[in-house]
């Protein structure tokens, strides 16, 4: 106890001294701590958001094109879709006895940037999705809202908003079709928070104007029939009935011309093998950052010990024993270890908050830095780990080599 | 008695440094040891205060047999009953000078007490260097800290290596005066080793070490 109050300042005191050497270290630490963090908090927040988007869909019917954008598009909401599928067909599919349950979704319109998602209420059913306020629609043109859409448009019930053609902003907008709002859902962290939902009759009923707009005024709703059979939709998510399905269903769809079967979790499993070597990489670089840290403290202490040896035996001389030298070595590494991980935390976390605003704004995809991961305290373990280590052997060089000697005899 | 040493043979490497058959030093007899450079001078002096044990023979300072002692417990009893003046002052550039005496109180197992580290300073004359850095001290002003470092935890035997061969004559004198003043301040007995023959004069008791021990 004696030995660390006398070791501790002493040890602050020598890093003190060496300023820049320190702050450099601790900077390098702080680096590969924080980019490791940012790292899984960002890979974590989207596993999670992707296993639950997904939960509950075993395949999605859509059209031909790339299996991934389907998925992307269809279940996440984040790309645009293949594009659309017949309606007739899609039944035929939801009639199989293979189907437990399908929800046919129509995609193609967005309320400033937040997609409008035509479909019927099993959509709700499939995220567990509760109304806060209001009811869920019962005619074409009225909406249910998402939570984080209420919170960031302001739209509540009653509000009337158009739709503007396209995912994205800056669509031409269907201002004389506008949408009533008769609910607000609760905020279920799936992506439904992100989006507004409404029938498929209503995404038809807007875009029916549009061609027949474009057609001029030859006798509206000339006939309804031939609308019907025409009608599309942009994708179906099917449920199983029985796991076996995955066998052979999908292959019976995909050959079907104009349409594909692709399945959430294989091709997010893909995405993240294409990702994944990219992260890799990243966290390669981030651990390279942390063993140059230790190293860092390592040439630094040995350094500091070729030109403290004077300072070594006058601490014998004055009675220090050998463990209070080794413990003065022992402390500056290990105090460098623990500021480079308190200041690599901070920045992770400060870092994906960053993110998250950044590229909330442009793809309203939600990513926090207010939030902690497990695999953060392996790491701010074995960054701790590694600097003890590094600052191990010259401290056992101090404990040896701190002879007293009255300064004299050299 | 302060200082007992009998049969006392020490060396290094099979070669003999220094023999003392028999010595005797009382409480409070300052003691000068003098001797051309090679002649045990400092090999004593760490035989004194524990940093070496003889080969051979007793050593007994303030009633305790050091060379029956561990190394740690020898540290340990340097610490709290020998002061040391050495001829490189080094004081720990890291640290002020405030931060040198409460390093020596801590290293001795003491409570630091900065009322007793303001009042040596004052004693010293360098009251206003407390929060002074070492490089910002003159070599005279180094020497007092070095002297406060020394007494700071009331010894009972002061040990200094030529403390005044660096020094012309005026510091020579002012310095033996400053540590005879803290010598008797403290209540410790002075052993100054040194072939700095100018203060010869000011010593009651001299032995005289040579070569021609060995």
């Amino acid at each position: 106890m004696n030995a660390l109050r006398t070791a501790l300042p002493l040890a602050i005191a020598y890093l003190r001294e060496r300023t820049m050497a320190t702050l450099l270290n601790i900077a390098l630490l702080a680096l590969g701590v924080g980019t490791i963090i940012a790292l899984i908090l960002t890979l974590n927040q989207a596993g999670q958001r992707m296993e639950r988007d997904a939960a509950g869909i075993d395949l999605v019917v859509g059209a031909k094109g790339s299996p991934l954008q389907l998925i992307l598009s269809a279940v996440f909401n984040v790309d645009i879709p293949t594009g659309n599928i017949p309606l007739a067909d899609a039944m035929m599919i939801s009639a199989e006895p293979m189907v437990k349950r399908s929800i046919p979704l129509s995609l193609g319109d967005s309320f400033r940037s937040f997609r409008i998602v035509g479909t019927n209420p099993s959509y709700l059913e499939l995220y567990d999705a509760q109304i806060a306020q209001g009811r869920v629609w019962n005619k074409a043109l009225e909406a249910v809202v998402g939570a984080e859409v209420a919170r960031a448009t302001g739209l509540t019930v009653g509000s009337k908003f158009a739709g503007a053609h396209g995912l994205g902003d800056g669509g031409g907008d269907h201002g004389d079709q506008p949408f009533t709002v008769v609910g607000v859902l609760k905020p279920g962290g799936s992506v439904v928070d992100r989006l507004i939902v409404t029938s498929l009759d209503s995404v038809w009923l807007v875009h029916e104007h549009e061609i027949s707009a474009a057609g001029a005024s030859t006798a509206k709703a000339a006939d309804a029939h031939k609308h019907d059979e025409n009608r599309e939709i942009t994708a179906l998510l099917i449920q199983y009935a029985s796991p076996m399905a995955a066998v052979a269903f999908p292959r019976r769809i995909n050959a079907v011309s104009g349409l594909q079967a692709a399945s959430p979790a294989l091709e997010t499993a893909r995405l993240f093998t294409l990702v994944g070597f990219g992260i890799s990489a990243l966290k390669l670089f981030a651990g390279i950052m942390m063993v140059c840290a230790a190293l860092g403290i390592f040439i630094g202490l040995m350094n500091a010990l070729n030109d403290r040896r004077a300072d070594l035996a006058l601490l014998r001389v004055l009675g220090a024993d050998r463990a209070t030298v080794l413990l003065t070595v022992l402390i500056q590494g290990f105090a460098l270890g623990i500021a480079g991980v308190i200041l690599g935390t901070l920045l992770g976390h400060a870092a994906t908050e960053w993110m998250g605003s950044l590229v909330g704004k442009i793809h309203r995809v939600p990513l926090t830095g207010w939030t902690w991961a497990r695999e953060e305290l392996w790491v701010i373990a074995s960054a701790l780990a590694l600097t003890l280590l590094a600052s191990l052997f010259p401290a056992w060089r101090a404990y040896r080599d701190a002879m007293p000697e009255l300064l004299s005899r050299t | 008695m302060q200082v007992e040493l009998s049969g006392l043979r020490a060396g290094y490497g099979g070669r003999v440094v220094l023999a003392l058959d028999a010595l005797s030093i009382a409480d409070g007899e300052h003691t000068l040891v003098l001797g051309p450079s090679g002649c045990g001078k400092t090999t004593l002096l760490n035989i004194l205060c524990g940093i070496d044990v003889p080969v051979s023979g007793s050593v007994t300072v303030s009633n305790v047999r050091l060379d029956t002692l561990s190394v740690s417990q020898r540290d340990h009893f340097r610490g709290r009953q020998i002061g040391l003046v050495m001829q490189r002052l080094h004081l720990i550039p890291a640290l002020t000078v405030e931060g040198n005496l409460r390093l020596a109180q801590k290293l001795a197992g003491f409570k630091t007490d900065d009322t007793h580290i303001r009042g040596t300073l004052a004693s010293l004359g360098i009251a206003d260097k407390l929060t002074a850095q070492p490089r910002q001290l003159s070599q005279g002003e180094a020497q007092r800290v070095a002297i406060a470092r020394a007494v700071i935890n009331r010894p009972a035997l002061i040990l200094a290596d030529e403390p005044t061969s660096a020094l012309d004559d005026g510091s020579c004198d002012s310095a033996i005066d400053l540590l005879f003043s803290q010598a008797k301040s403290c209540g410790a007995t002075l052993i100054v080793a040194t072939h700095d023959q100018r203060i010869k004069p000011r010593f009651s008791r001299v032995l005289q070490l040579s070569k021609a021990a060995a």
